[in-house]
């Protein structure tokens, strides 16, 4: 058969093709389990980078709590106690400015200082919005006291604001609407959480 | 169904703050080998357009319609792929057939697209980001808008930058990747122009 | 290109006829996320394997493809090949993918995969062809990881994530922001040209 001819074409490229998805579904179906559980290890983390800090050493009691925070949903609120302290835990998902921005946010029973922010997962563009994720900004939320009319997110000076009393964080740089985004969702999930302890 | 961005928000955020070019730094190959001469600027640029919108609905209606009811995601790589190499051969034939004409201003262009990265670019964002159909078009349009005024603004810099003394060793793609900078710096200064909240 | 040593192969990829200084090639799918160098080494090993093992795959297959369906098929090789990467990144470097996000499939329109598969995997053995393929990226991988580290290191005062610089440092917003990976990669660009243009003339 001649290499150019039509069925010969096909037939290469069907084998070809066979070979390749058959490769494919082989190596997905065997990492898909691994997969599914770092998705839940993420939210784990998150979890424990907002709230484990209250403890010295993470007791049992927290490491088991941060291995169930898997399977929370974004709708129910959690009180539990960490390092001595009542507080309030809630998943979130807002939008920012490219795409949905998850994350963890605890605070005080009282509602009035945000104990940690965490960011779970987001899409926006690498070097400008997409910074939301990095430690020095979420730090940033970590005993901020709550204003009554929210949390600012100011414009990026460039320098994070880790003064917890002016109810005031530092935007990123080039990322005005990224900030502004955050600033909208955190405030709405503080309102949120206030309407909770309100009851 | 989470909830979804407003349209218009992310067409003229695609088109500005975020260029998909100056921000995600999609697109650049045949962005630096053409941008030379105004003419071919703009017929690629409107080129992109047209394919990134196309494809982009397309690859859109494949994901949600096949892709997801069958459970084949991992394989969304490869069906974006052809699925661009696919419309871009047919897009090609069509104008060839019906217009002569145009086919001088753009068609000429579409090989070169189908190798572009922002075209399976602005699939994968479309997919990885959740972007309903008004989104997605959004979106893509205002990606391909971007791109072409990115395009055009960077040939008649090229212009002049033909007569200034630019070291020898600093010539051609050097001051291009330069001034792409600069223009990087300036399209994120827009941002101030839009307000979300 | 035919019947080139090993070495003269290496040198060629690697500095007189590098992927990125003399052709400008295959950037869009790195060049974002160079801000960050744990990513830049995933993403840059990425490539350097893609590029081996299609070159070799494509070297392998070339007396059985047919010229009609030749660039679709390579472009189905390549596709294969990162898709599998994506798979094991996804499954054993969570973080490193969420980070990299949709940048790890545009390795599949990076230029220099498809172009050594064109000008060197299909005329030449598979054994010269990996070689070829994994010295390309190799080339493709020192550019951008010099990039990275600068970016980085004056971006956040840190490399691979641990603290360098110490804490009196202002770091330079500007160099995490993307504008600074034209600025860097234009200025490499000249210094290698230059460093070129003497050699010549001596």
């Amino acid at each position: 058969m001649s290499k150019e001819s039509l069925p010969y074409v096909i037939v290469f490229t069907f084998i070809v093709a066979f070979a390749f998805v058959f490769v494919i579904a082989f190596a997905d179906g065997v990492t898909a389990e691994r997969v599914a559980q770092n998705q839940k290890l993420v939210a784990t983390r998150a979890f424990l980078n907002a709230v484990g800090y209250l403890e010295d050493e993470p007791s049992e009691e927290l490491a088991k709590f941060a291995a169930e925070f898997g399977e929370v949903d974004d709708e129910s609120i959690i009180r539990t106690k960490v390092g001595g302290r009542d507080i309030l835990i809630k998943r979130f998902s807002g939008q920012a400015l490219w795409g949905t921005v998850s994350g963890v946010i605890a605070v005080d029973e009282s509602v009035s200082e945000i104990i940690g922010f965490e960011i779970i997962s987001q899409n926006e563009t690498p070097g400008l919005g997409g910074r939301i994720e990095e430690s020095w900004f979420t730090q940033q939320f970590r005993g901020e006291t709550i204003p009554p009319e929210g949390i600012i997110v100011a414009k990026g000076e460039g320098k994070p604001d880790y003064d917890t009393d002016n109810g005031s964080i530092d935007g990123i740089t080039g990322a005005s609407l990224t900030s502004a985004r955050i600033e909208k969702i955190v405030n709405s999930e503080i309102s949120q959480l206030r309407k909770e302890t309100a009851r | 169904m989470t909830p979804q961005i407003n349209p218009l928000i992310l067409l003229f955020a695609s088109i500005f703050t975020g260029n998909i070019l100056l921000t995600n730094f999609l697109g650049l190959c045949s962005f630096i080998s053409i941008s030379r001469d105004m003419k071919s600027a703009n017929g690629l640029g409107l080129a992109v357009t047209v394919v990134l919108t196309l494809t982009a609905l397309i690859n859109w209606a494949v994901m949600h319609y096949i892709l997801i009811p069958l459970n084949l995601m991992v394989y969304r790589y490869i069906v974006f792929i052809i699925v661009i190499a696919a419309t871009v051969q047919m897009l090609e034939m069509i104008i060839d057939r019906v217009s002569p004409a145009l086919y001088m201003t753009l068609g000429i262009f579409l090989p070169l697209i189908t190798v572009n990265c922002a075209i399976l670019g602005v699939a994968l964002f479309m997919q990885i980001r959740n972007y309903g159909l008004l989104q997605t078009l959004a979106f893509s349009f205002g990606s391909g808008l971007g791109w072409w005024l990115a395009i055009i603004a960077l040939a008649a810099i090229q212009k002049k930058i033909a007569r200034a003394p630019v070291p020898a060793g600093l010539q051609g793609p050097g001051i291009t990747l330069i001034t792409i900078g600069f223009m990087a710096l300036a399209f994120i200064g827009f941002s101030g122009m839009l307000n979300v909240s | 290109m035919n019947g080139e040593t090993p070495a003269a192969i290496l040198k060629s990829n690697l500095w007189t006829n590098n992927p990125i200084f003399i052709q400008i090639l295959g950037i869009c799918s790195t060049l974002a996320i160079t801000n960050n160098l744990v990513n830049t080494l995933i993403m840059t090993l990425a490539v350097v394997f893609v590029t081996g093992l299609s070159n070799t795959t494509v070297s392998v297959l070339k007396s059985l493809i047919p010229r009609k369906v030749r660039m679709i098929v390579q472009t189905l090789i390549i596709a294969f090949y990162v898709i599998l990467v994506d798979i094991v990144i996804r499954a054993f470097l969570p973080e490193i993918s969420k980070a990299l996000g949709p940048y790890v499939g545009l390795i599949i329109t990076n230029c220099i995969i498809m172009g050594r598969a064109e000008a060197f995997a299909q005329l030449n053995p598979p054994i010269m062809a990996l070689w070829d393929g994994l010295t390309s990226g190799a080339g493709y991988m020192a550019v951008l990881v010099v990039i990275a580290i600068i970016r980085e290191l004056l971006g956040a005062g840190s490399l691979l994530g641990y603290q360098i610089l110490g804490a009196g440092f202002t770091t330079w917003t500007i160099m995490v922001m993307p504008p600074s990976a034209f600025f860097l990669l234009g200025t490499l660009i000249w210094v290698a040209k230059t460093i070129m243009i003497r050699k010549e003339s001596t």
